[in-house]
């Protein structure tokens, strides 16, 4: 069974580089290191975003709000930046400040006064994008200090920053899941919750903390975007979501909890990276993207469940 | 009563053999058109296999069904429903948010131009069938807000509405209190009359004694015998359901108990419980005896803080407890191990040590940090004890069989070092080799000075392994009993036959 | 849920909690917002939100089965695309076109109904899949270029009236009806609760449970293709994102009318559920808010109602 479970691990690291050469014979410039950089640079925010949903997944549960909580996140770095005199670390905090307290919201919503995760984080999805109008009105912020922007373009050791911080956040929830108490304790509510409770595991404080993890890693990617673009409006976060459940999904994250980790959803979104990658060096027009996401989507889950029962 | 002619029924020598039990072992059954005819026995005995093999869900290994003298060469769910066999199951069938009518004739609907309902039609006919049953229904209103027992007849009348000669009553009164049971006696009669037969599954005799002409007694997958209701009493019955000799089966020595571990005192829950009052010792094992139902898991559960307590006192090693949850309880060296092993027990996707070190995570690990080596020493060190086989810490519980997995959720609790154990049905559905090895196991747990209170459903297992029994019926205790004592009296006493003490 | 033996609420606990919320709000704009409470801006109103009460008609259907529908916007905007694109490019015949829309619609309904119930994926997440597929097919077809040129006739259709009042409220009405008379009055209604309350039951019967899962989401991308005819009708063009958004506004109308869990919900609550979010809409505008200040506005205040309606009427259990 490990060697199956195995198998089943390589088997998507195999489809990421089988794609990439399959890419890579159609045009040769995408092997350059440049373009290599550039995709992970590019998928970055997006690793990070899905480590988050991943954790939520890990539960058993699910996180709609978190392209909500991307957009709010950044429109309120973005106020701090242009409409405040306060520092850019200010910005920062208040961001990952207000991620946390989308989560804490959604946690209270799911694990006291057990709304479906989906209900209650779809609830929180149309709040985040309420308070963002609110916040931000008509008008987009851009223009940022250069300190703030080095987050989203500046260059480290010949490795852009958003990679390093992508990177660091990845360890962090790779060691967090496997080597800590509460890491093995969302596991186990996720492949059990009812067992959990019996076990006298605290299962609505783990489901409130993982819900504002998630808040937290969406706001992260939302200054990370927001320091590349310079600018930020209402519609930033949402693109976000699908691929958020996409990319665990592919990486072998269960929909129904339990099982998974973050190695998966790395891959998963360097797919789907690559992928876009490739319809741009392949000159086909962006605006088939969303359907080929919306496919693999589709066929990620589709995968996952067949997987499932045949090893059931 | 019994009708002359021919049995609209016969099942001769049905068996049936599932992976490592033999459920059903050549059991005859008959049935006559007008007849009640009762089934007993105890948990496991067979009752609802042999039921499913009547309906088609389960195919049989030998024996022959007879309808009307005809065998049946060939048997499936349709054929079942073709020759007017129909199953009321204790779980309902019931759409709550459509009608009386539109629930009776679902996916049979009467229309017109092959579209649109045709409510008159289903009304009127419902309307007939229920009156026919003496339950004057409003066939208009939602099955959601009808109670229980109304629910339960209409069930009943959609069986009726397929032109049911033959109808199995699985338990159908353990949810209906005493008025709604004379109600739906009051139906069975009127069916009688009308020449259906019926199956009546039960495990409460006074009903046996009410409503039935004539009882089949099941035991291991065999048929013990059937009596006539009239020419039998309530002590031969149960003699039957017992029978065997336990004495020497379960391992229990007995030890001098200690201190008290557990008191409980005027225990209540807003449904279930009312007054449970009992004690356990540290080197005693207290069987909790009673029938499905009776509250005996409820118990437990409310212990163990997983319900809400609205009354009472729980005692842990002579010190009140305010306020108890899970972790609370464990924290106090409380385990259970729960009735349903697959619901509450197990982490079927997870690998076997991290199952065994989940309920006592804190403990290992105080500053959350989780260090492998010592997830697999502890891990290891219990499977060994418990003999856990395959002894691979890295296997997915799901794959283990049934009673390794129940050794796995001893593992866990062992690993929280607990003084106080509670076992609701320790050894169901696992088979005879680790039932015997979780008894010898027990055993050694009392006799090291843990105190145990075991919950169980199988007489031999409470009557070989408690100390002392305390038996619960309808969510209290009606009676205590020291170890020794025979096994009529105790299920004369769980099925309310008459008080006692 | 009420489980007690004949207990008929009495009448005024029967009316649901959003009622009394969309009465205050209506009270509240009449006073605030002199033009709110006019005929004329009632007809209005009821113009404009013809295509979410049609979209919603179907997607109740779906919701009581206790499926999600996310893919309603995505699919009406590319049946709408596929219309105008028969139109102004096929050069085909109106009515064709007009099928064609409803067929797009179909097909969409009948994918999210396989992925569903042959590919066992949760519904939120094939109907998901299914608003990137519609949504990304829309967009690459005509380069993300709005498709003009349609033939003033189809006009009508969005902007005409028929005896006295418009057509889009007509069109709005008959997807009620259709709905409602499905729901209520045939044993596909029946097994639509069946599916959600106890899809068991259904499949004891003997019937083809799957099947009928299958055509519920057929029902609502029908409704989707209803809808497109409508709002490519009313804009004399097919916009590549028309329907962007318009799925969320669904979802929350259909629980708003009293869809809390599945098996439960109907035709008339969705009307009251889809009104509330007209109403909330048009009164801010009325009173001349700005728009983004109404979208700050509209989230919190749907969110509040449902949640509160939850509460109240205790759907809060799975």
């Amino acid at each position: 069974m490990t060697l199956k479970s195995f198998l089943l691990r390589f088997s998507r690291l195999l489809a990421l580089v089988l794609l990439s050469m399959v890419v890579a014979v159609l045009n040769p410039n995408f092997l350059k290191i440049s373009n290599l950089i550039n995709i992970v640079r590019q998928a970055s925010p997006q690793i990070i975003i899905s480590a988050g949903m991943t954790i939520v997944l890990l539960t058993g549960g699910i996180d709609l709000s978190i392209g909500s909580v991307v957009t709010l996140a950044s429109i309120i770095a973005g106020y701090v930046l242009t409409q405040t005199k306060l520092h850019w670390s200010i910005a920062i905090v208040s961001a990952l400040g207000s991620g946390l307290l989308c989560g804490l919201v959604s946690g209270i919503l799911v694990a006291k006064v057990k709304l479906p995760s989906a209900i209650a984080t779809y609830g929180m999805l149309w709040v985040g994008r309420g308070l963002a109008f609110a916040i931000m009105g008509a008008f987009p912020y851009f223009g940022f200090p250069n300190a703030f922007r080095y987050i989203g373009r500046g260059i480290l050791l010949g490795i852009p920053v958003p990679i390093w911080i992508m990177v660091a956040v990845a360890l962090v929830v790779y060691l967090f899941l496997k080597y800590t108490t509460l890491g093995k304790s969302i596991y186990a509510v996720g492949a059990n919750p009812y067992a959990a409770k019996a076990s006298g595991l605290r299962v609505d404080r783990i489901l409130i903390y993982t819900y504002m993890l998630s808040g937290l890693l969406a706001a992260l990617g939302g200054i990370i975007l927001t320091a590349r673009l310079n600018a930020v409006d209402q519609d930033i976060g949402a693109p976000f979501l699908l691929p958020a459940i996409a990319s665990p999904v592919m990486g072998g994250t269960s929909m129904t909890g339990g099982r998974g980790g973050i190695g998966g959803t790395i891959i998963g979104t360097l797919i789907m990276t690559v992928l876009v990658n490739a319809m741009n060096l392949l000159r086909i027009s962006s605006l088939w993207q969303q359907f080929a996401i919306g496919l693999v989507v589709v066929l990620a889950v589709w995968l996952d469940m067949w997987i499932k029962k045949k090893t059931a | 009563m019994l009708a002359k002619d021919r049995p609209l029924l016969e099942m001769r020598g049905i068996s049936k053999a599932f992976p490592g039990v033999q459920a059903l072992d050549k059991v005859d059954l008959d049935l006559y058109p007008g007849e009640v005819h009762v089934l007993v026995g105890e948990n496991g005995a067979g009752k609802s296999t042999l039921m499913k093999i009547l309906a088609g869900a389960y195919e049989r290994d030998a024996g022959e069904i007879v309808i009307d003298g005809e065998v049946q060469a060939h048997w499936n769910p349709a054929l079942a429903k073709a020759h007017g066999i129909a199953m009321v199951y204790q779980e309902f069938t019931l759409v709550p948010y459509r009608n009386v009518a539109e629930n009776i004739f679902l996916g049979r609907e009467k229309t017109r131009a092959g579209f649109f309902l045709d409510k008159r039609v289903m009304h009127q006919e419902a309307h007939s069938l229920m009156e026919s049953m003496g339950v004057p229904i409003d066939t208009r209103l939602p099955v959601m807000e009808l109670g229980v027992a109304q629910q339960q007849m209409v069930e009943i009348a959609k069986a009726l509405s397929q032109e049911a000669r033959i109808l199995v009553l699985d338990e159908p009164t353990s949810a209906l209190t005493v008025r709604e049971i004379e109600q739906l006696f009051e139906t069975i009669r009127r069916l009688k009359a009308r020449g259906v037969g019926i199956i009546y599954i039960s495990h409460r005799l006074e009903e046996l004694f009410i409503i039935g002409d004539r009882v089949t007694v099941l035991r291991d997958g065999q048929r013990i015998g059937t009596r006539r209701v009239a020419e039998t009493n309530a002590d031969e019955v149960i003699k039957m359901m017992v029978g065997r000799e336990i004495k020497d089966l379960f391992p229990r020595r007995y030890c001098q108990p200690g201190e008290v571990a557990l008191r409980v005192q005027g225990l209540c829950t807003h449904d279930k419980l009312r007054d449970v009052s009992f004690e356990v010792r540290f080197g005693e094992i207290v069987g909790l005896a009673g029938l499905v139902g009776s509250g005996r898991t409820e118990t437990a559960r409310a212990i163990f803080g997983l319900d809400p307590r609205t009354a009472g006192t729980i005692e842990v090693m002579g010190k009140k407890v305010d306020h108890i949850d899970p972790p609370r309880a464990v924290e106090m060296g409380i385990g259970l191990l729960p009735e349903d092993r697959k619901r509450d027990g197990i982490f079927p996707i997870l690998p076997l040590q991290t199952n065994v070190v989940m309920a006592s995570l804190k403990q290992l690990f105080p500053r959350g940090i989780l260090n492998p080596k010592k997830e697999q020493l502890e891990a290891g060190k219990y499977v060994k004890q418990l003999r856990v086989s395959p002894p691979d810490l890295a296997r997915e519980v799901q794959y283990l069989s049934g009673g390794n997995q129940q050794k796995v959720v001893v593992a866990k609790w062992l690993c929280t070092g607990p003084k106080i154990f509670i076992f609701d049905e320790p050894t169901r559905g696992i088979d005879v080799g680790a039932k015997a090895e979780i008894h010898a196991f027990m055993d050694q747990l009392a006799n090291e000075g843990n105190a145990i209170l075991m919950i169980s459903s199988e007489l031999p297992e409470i009557l070989g392994m408690s100390d002392r029994i305390y038996v619960m019926h309808e969510g209290s205790i009606v009676g205590e009993f020291p170890r020794g004592t025979d096994a009529e009296e105790i299920i004369r006493c769980a099925m309310g036959a008459k008080a006692c003490k | 849920m009420q489980m007690s033996p004949g207990s008929r609420k009495t009448l005024l606990r029967q009316v649901p909690t959003v009622v009394w919320v969309l009465l205050g709000m209506i009270l509240f704009f009449a006073r605030f917002a002199p033009a709110f409470f006019t005929l004329k801006n009632a007809v209005n109103l009821l113009t404009q939100g013809s295509i979410l009460m049609i979209l919603c008609m179907g997607v109740i259907v779906v919701k009581i089965t206790g499926g999600i529908e996310l893919s309603v916007g995505a699919v009406m905007t590319l049946a709408g695309m596929v219309m105008a694109w028969a139109l102004a490019y096929a050069k085909l015949p109106i009515p064709v076109a007009l099928l064609l829309s409803l067929i797009v619609g179909g097909l969409c309904g009948l994918l999210n109904g396989f992925f569903v119930t042959k590919m066992d994926i949760p519904s939120f997440i094939a109907t998901l899949g299914t608003q990137g597929i519609a949504a990304g097919i829309s967009l690459g077809m005509n380069n993300g270029n709005v498709i003009w040129g349609l033939p003033a006739s189809i006009g009508y259709l969005g902007n005409g009236t028929f005896l006295h009042l418009p057509v889009p409220m007509w069109l709005s009405v008959l997807a009620f009806l259709c709905s409602f008379t499905l729901l209520n009055f045939t044993p596909f209604g029946v097994y639509v609760y069946a599916l959600g309350g106890n899809e068991q039951a259904l499949v004891l019967t003997g019937k083809p449970a799957w099947w009928y899962k299958t055509l519920v989401y057929v029902y609502a991308g029908l409704m989707a293709g209803l809808a497109a005819i409508v709002i490519t009708g009313r804009n004399m063009c097919a916009q590549p994102t028309v329907g962007l958004g318009m799925e969320f506004e669904a979802f929350s109308a259909v629980v708003l009318g009293g869809s809390f869990a599945a098996g439960r919900g109907t035709a008339i609550g969705t009307v009251i559920g889809v009104l509330f979010i007209l109403i909330l809409r048009n009164g801010l505008n009325v009173m001349g808010i700005p728009t983004y200040i109404q979208l700050a506005i509209i989230g919190p205040v749907l969110i509040g109602a449902i949640v509160l309606s939850v509460l109240v009427e205790g759907g809060a259990q799975k």
